[in-house]
């Protein structure tokens, strides 16, 4: 039995690099939810379907050549047809150009509303947790005031003051959102700060800037494309819900809360007219919502399995 | 990586209860949570069973809800005499209104089709297929003196109001002076202004006794004209000619008319309940003095807005009349032939206009201008939007309906269609039309190219079909002048008033609903001073030729003064744009009985209608 | 303990001061004001009156001061519009319909949605997971203006089975007059159930995860006293902590359905006061609504330390 000695070894050649080498690529945290995001197939339909109807609300109203506006009292009330894909309203008015002018308005309102709520939430609670003390109560108690009256309450109270136009939609739907993007950051940054790595980076002299961007915003972005991906969909419902209660956008421009007000009156004789613009409607945020679903998952290391 | 859900605070995450929240306790598995939860889940699982146990009910039940008719509105009735719940009641109707008024004050006249039917006046206007026709109603019998200037009006000794006090002569005398008084600023005070010593009373150079309106005794009441009238008579109809109780009305104070609980009825029904923009109760009014005859024990009026939505009521036998429009009014026709409902189709004396403001010349100040406010006004296809944005209505091309006679005869059936002629010359052709409104810009002397022009269209109402009117005209005339349409819509008539007082239009839509079975209630109206709310004509030839109206008692010779006021108003001025006028196309269940209309009084006219089921 | 309820209910006052506050300014920002139409034709003696009687012929500051008096006295004054109606008697009238359509929408969602959930997370991977996790995304992305509309359209419409709008009232107010409410609450309470599947299906999985139930499997406890006693118990945190959200939420009104099904609760009266520029309800319904909203939101805060020990009142860690 030949035991094995020693001197039956040689070293065929070593340096410190090969031992630390990583044999397999790293991945960052943004590469591995991507990868993971990928591998949900729901979530990545619906990206294809947002994608789909991104391209639509763009290119859409311009398919068939129609002006969403202008009348034609003479074809009026068509149900689908070669001519007409989603038929004609009751002014005779192509309703496939009106849908995705609609939803290219209710998408506007949507997403400039979900970064105002961004913008302002995380500028707010970065200055909350920034300063802390006296500073962070009496904003603390700001956001408590804004959130103790129902939001729609106060949205309703605000279109009121302003009017039926855009920039009071805006203002009035972001009043309240932003509050809780706001007490999100604050907590997350407060967090942040007290954490190991981040002291860990602190001590090694990371530069501020560097500590901003490799830790708080990675975290914080986390939170801020789930906060979108939930936003807008509600956003979208409210906004349909005010232009049904006549308290919305203004004619001539449309969305598709005022299609559904108007379809719901023809619901009876010409059920095309209702069903597109809700149709559309619910894509759009189901989409919304399998995709927030997915990111959410993608995003939370802790359902890695 | 950490990331953890910040969740540490969910208050204000109302709506996004989806995130999860970290973490749960390891050990103290508290009792209170079981607890609670148990408490929650036993009260859900009851109600969950309670709700879908009661949709068998709700099934089964169906058939004869109709009759029993647990409304809403019926069971609404609390804090009153009414009685208590629904089902209980025999002889209900169900209405549907698409808003309610909040007037109760009869010299007011805001609310018509409830004061028609809550308060009475000296005479009833009551209206079938066959038109309109007067009742006595407060009055028995009424004798004129040969000169036409002294009116005698004999009331009946047996009515009452709801608190069981007789309705006497001065309650007569002090409704038809309160109407007069100045401090109250009643709209409508030029009704009586032909009488004796009114107009200097109103204008504060004559005492209120010196006014020719007496009661004589308790049931007899006489008023004394300045000169002869033929049009005094069919005023009587009106509510501002009403009666109303002088204790209760200054017991009321600055609240009268507008708390209906302080209101007193003698009419065929009186008001019980009223919930705001929601529903409405009338029951018979036990004091009344034809009770005998009020067949129905209570009215329940239902605030819904759509039609699609009152139509589905109709379908399932919740409503039991319907004032169709548009595609319903073929598809209820059907049903009518089938026998399955019936059916009333009657003119409505209402005249929709657009109106425009003409003190100021409007926001964009173009709107004094008669070539401006005439291609605005033909640059709207009448019959293409009467078609497409009501479904029904006619297309109006003149100032008075055609539910107006004279001499027994439709008016518009003895005039021309007075703007129809210049209106077909420019109609449909853009060029001619623009260059209509190039020619009013040149008179003022505007360089501004049409398309920066911007004409702001005034509107109220969320209903979809306000929605399409607006959206039509706004489409209408910026397709055809090339001219920017700006809505400013806002949601009530209050804001609306507030608007249009303010001046922030150049064009709103109107409408003038008449009174009186005259011409003249229509074109009265456009005279100056007499209402600021249709956009300010005024016009010194038209105002002489109105006041040349008084006396003359010739109809060949008025109707004549009519047709070249009308001309004036609607061809040469273009002081308001007709647009389409009213009508009434009601469909009501087959158990319904008795069932008629009015044109100057309560259009659902219920005093004799009935229901058997 | 009571130093904190005492500090917690004084600062609910200052929210509720700050808030009225905003409230009256805002509105202030409206222009016009209501009573414009009513006095436009009235001698000027008469309108003096009108304004004097809705003190509205006061300097704004003023006011401000009266209506803080009245907010503390109880008192919100009389509707503009509305003569007789007031912020009291509307509470009284309509609060009772808003709250009951909102119990009966949270109570038939959250159990559905429970139970939902329960099946959901069980039967993990499997066809009914599936079919929950289908249903849950259905049922929020669809807003519940089209449910309203498709459920009316469809019962009382077509099927004829069920009113199509209206809501009990006298003495069927609470308990009766089911027929009308069946519609109404389905439409209110697709969220609640969508909302509360996940909700509880997320918990659940999450706790399933936790050593403590793995002790128990290891000690060899039943599947049926695992779920019973360990899951069951701690999943239950998250919704009983959401749930003083949904109550406060539902009893605010819901807007829209009360819209569509003609129901007379807060949130339509609320719509019809902004409309017709009704200062004092719109002001009294503001703080009464947010006084309720508040009040509920003590509660959770209160209930969290209830369930879950590790967070304690006073303790400033969040």
């Amino acid at each position: 039995m030949a035991a094995l000695t020693p001197e039956k070894f040689k070293v065929i050649g070593y340096t410190e690099e090969d031992a630390n080498r990583i044999d397999r690529p790293t991945i960052s945290y943004w590469q591995d939810a991507w990868r993971r995001l990928r591998k949900n197939p729901i979530a990545m339909g619906s990206l294809v379907v947002l994608g789909i109807l991104l391209v639509m609300v763009i290119i859409g109203p311009h398919i068939k050549g129609y002006d969403y506006v202008s009348m034609n009292i003479a074809e009026k009330n068509q149900g689908v047809s070669s001519k007409y894909w989603f038929g004609t309203d009751n002014l005779g008015r192509d309703l496939f150009s009106r849908v995705w002018v609609g939803a290219r308005a209710s998408l506007i309102i949507a997403i400039v509303a979900t970064a105002i709520k961004l913008i302002i939430g995380t500028v707010y609670g970065a200055l909350m947790a920034h300063f802390g003390g006296w500073v962070d109560e009496v904003l603390m108690r700001i956001i408590e005031v804004i959130n103790s009256i129902p939001s729609l309450l106060l949205t309703i109270l605000i279109m009121m003051i302003l009017g039926n136009n855009l920039f009071a939609l805006l203002v009035a739907l972001s009043v309240t959102a932003w509050c809780n993007t706001a007490r999100q950051v604050r907590g997350m940054i407060k967090q942040l700060r007290e954490t190991e790595y981040v002291y860990a980076a602190e001590v090694l002299g990371a530069k501020p800037l560097r500590i901003i961007l490799k830790h708080y915003v990675p975290n914080m972005l986390g939170i801020l494309i789930l906060d979108t991906a939930t936003a807008i969909p509600m956003f979208i419902f409210t906004e349909a819900g005010l232009s049904f209660l006549g308290i919305g956008l203004k004619a001539p421009s449309i969305s598709l809360g005022v299609l559904i007000s108007m379809g719901q009156q023809n619901m009876d004789f010409y059920p095309s007219q209702l069903l597109f613009p809700c149709l559309v409607l619910c894509i759009i945020v189901m989409a919304f919502n399998l995709l927030g679903d997915g990111l959410r998952d993608a995003l939370d290391p802790r359902l890695r399995q | 990586m950490k990331y953890n859900s910040p969740c540490a605070d969910t208050a204000g995450s109302a709506g996004e209860g989806l995130r999860k929240k970290g973490g749960t306790s390891m050990r103290k598995r508290n009792k209170v949570v079981s607890l609670l939860l148990a408490g929650c889940m036993a009260a859900g699982l009851l109600a969950g069973c309670g709700s879908s146990g009661e949709t068998q009910v709700a099934t089964a039940d169906n058939a004869t809800a109709a009759s029993t008719s647990t409304g809403a509105a019926d069971s609404a009735a609390t804090d009153s005499a009414a009685p208590e719940t629904a089902g209980e009641v025999d002889g209900q109707i169900n209405l549907r209104a698409v808003a309610f008024g909040n007037n109760f004050d009869v010299q007011d006249m805001g609310w018509r089709w409830m004061m028609g039917e809550c308060y009475e006046g000296l005479m009833r206007d009551v209206a079938d297929e066959n038109g309109d026709r007067f009742e006595y109603a407060g009055a028995e019998s009424m004798d004129v003196s040969d000169d036409g200037l002294v009116y005698t009006f004999h009331l009946r000794k047996d009515a009452k109001w709801s608190d069981g006090q007789p309705v006497t002569a001065a309650d007569y005398e002090y409704g038809w002076k309160r109407l007069l008084n100045p401090e109250y600023g009643y709209s409508y005070s030029f009704f009586l202004f032909n009488v004796v010593g009114a107009e200097e009373y109103y204008n504060g150079q004559g005492s209120a006794d010196e006014i020719g309106i007496k009661a004589v005794d308790d049931y007899t009441f006489e008023v004394t004209l300045k000169v002869a009238d033929p049009t005094f008579q069919s005023k009587l109809v009106a509510t501002p000619l009403y009666p109303t109780r002088q204790d209760v009305a200054e017991a009321a104070g600055d609240q009268w008319g507008k708390d209906w609980t302080k209101c007193v009825y003698n009419g065929p029904f009186a008001m019980t309940n009223l919930v705001e923009d929601n529903s409405m109760t009338w029951v018979k009014n036990d004091q009344y003095w034809d009770k005998d005859n009020v067949k129905l024990n209570q009215v329940n009026w239902y605030c819904v807005a759509e039609n699609a939505t009152a139509a589905t009521m109709f379908d399932n036998g919740q409503l039991d009349v319907f004032d169709a429009a548009g595609d319903y009014i073929a598809k209820y026709d059907k049903e009518v032939e089938a026998g399955n409902m019936q059916t009333m189709t009657t003119e409505y004396p209402g005249t929709m206009v657009l109106c425009y403001e003409q003190s100021g010349g409007g926001k964009s100040g173009l709107m004094k201008n008669v070539n401006i406010r005439k291609a605005i006004s033909y640059s709207i296809n009448r019959e293409e939007m009467v078609s497409a944005v009501y479904g029904r209505y006619t297309a109006a091309y003149g100032f008075v309906s055609p539910a107006i006679t004279l001499d027994g005869t439709s008016y518009r059936k003895q005039a021309s269609e007075t703007m129809k002629k210049e209106y077909e010359q420019y109609a449909g052709d853009a060029d001619k039309l623009k260059a209509l409104f190039q020619k009013g810009l040149d008179e003022l002397g505007i360089t501004d190219k049409p398309e920066d022009i911007t004409i702001t269209l005034l509107s109220q109402g969320s209903a979809t079909e306000n929605q399409l009117e607006r959206e039509y005209l706004q489409q209408s005339i910026s397709q055809n002048l090339g001219v920017k349409v700006e809505l400013n819509t806002v949601g009530d008539y209050q804001m609306f008033a507030n608007e249009r007082d303010n001046k922030n239009y150049d064009i709103f839509v109107g409408g003038w609903f008449s009174d009186y079975n005259d011409p003249l209630d229509f074109l009265n109206v456009m005279k100056t001073g007499v209402y600021d709310s249709y956009g300010l004509y005024s016009n010194s030839e038209y105002d002489s030729l109105i006041d040349s109206l008084t006396g003359e008692n010739d109809n060949a010779k008025r109707l004549e003064i009519y047709q070249k006021l009308e001309d004036l108003l609607v061809a040469q001025d273009c002081g308001v744009a007709p647009l389409y006028y009213s009508d009434k196309h009601y469909y009501y269940q087959n158990w319904v009985k008795d069932f008629y209309t009015s044109s100057f009084g309560a259009s659902q006219e219920l005093y004799r209608a009935s229901v058997q089921k | 303990m009571p130093k904190y309820l005492l500090r917690r209910f004084a600062e609910m006052l200052i929210t509720l001061f700050l808030i009225a506050t905003a409230t009256f300014f805002l509105l202030e920002a409206v222009p016009g004001d209501p009573l414009t139409e009513r006095a436009s034709k009235l001698s000027p003696t008469v309108k003096e009156n009108l304004y004097k009687r809705y003190g509205l012929d006061k300097p704004m500051m003023e006011r401000y001061v009266i209506t803080m008096k009245g907010i503390c006295k109880g008192e919100f004054g009389e509707s503009v519009v509305y003569a007789g109606q007031t912020v009291q008697k509307l509470i009284h009238d309509r609060l009772p319909v808003s709250a009951r359509l909102g119990i009966q929408q949270v109570l038939v969602g959250i159990t559905i949605g429970l139970l939902l959930g329960i099946l959901a997370a069980m039967r993990r991977g499997s066809f009914w997971d599936y079919m929950v996790i289908a249903l849950s995304v259905l049922l929020i992305s669809i807003p519940n203006l089209i449910f309203g509309l498709m459920l009316q359209k469809i019962f009382a419409g077509n099927l004829k089975v069920l009113p199509t709008i209206g809501w009990p009232a006298g003495k069927d107010l609470w308990f009766g007059g089911w027929e009308y409410t069946i519609l109404p609450t389905l439409t209110g309470c697709f969220s609640y159930i969508a909302t509360y599947a996940r909700l509880l299906k997320t918990s659940m999985l999450d706790v399933i995860n936790q050593d403590y139930v793995l002790t128990a499997e290891s000690k060899g406890l039943s599947r049926g006293q695992i779920i019973r006693r360990h899951i069951l118990r701690n999943s239950f945190i998250p919704v009983i902590t959401q749930l003083p959200m949904s109550v406060a939420m539902c009893i605010t009104g819901s807007f829209f359905i009360e819209s569509i099904f003609s129901i007379p609760g807060i949130g339509q009266y609320y719509v019809t006061a902004v409309n017709n520029q009704d200062l004092s309800i719109i002001m009294g319904e503001t703080v009464i609504i947010a006084a309720l909203y508040i009040g509920v939101l003590f509660i959770t805060d209160l209930l969290y330390v209830v369930v879950d020990p590790r967070i304690s009142l006073t303790g400033k860690s969040r």
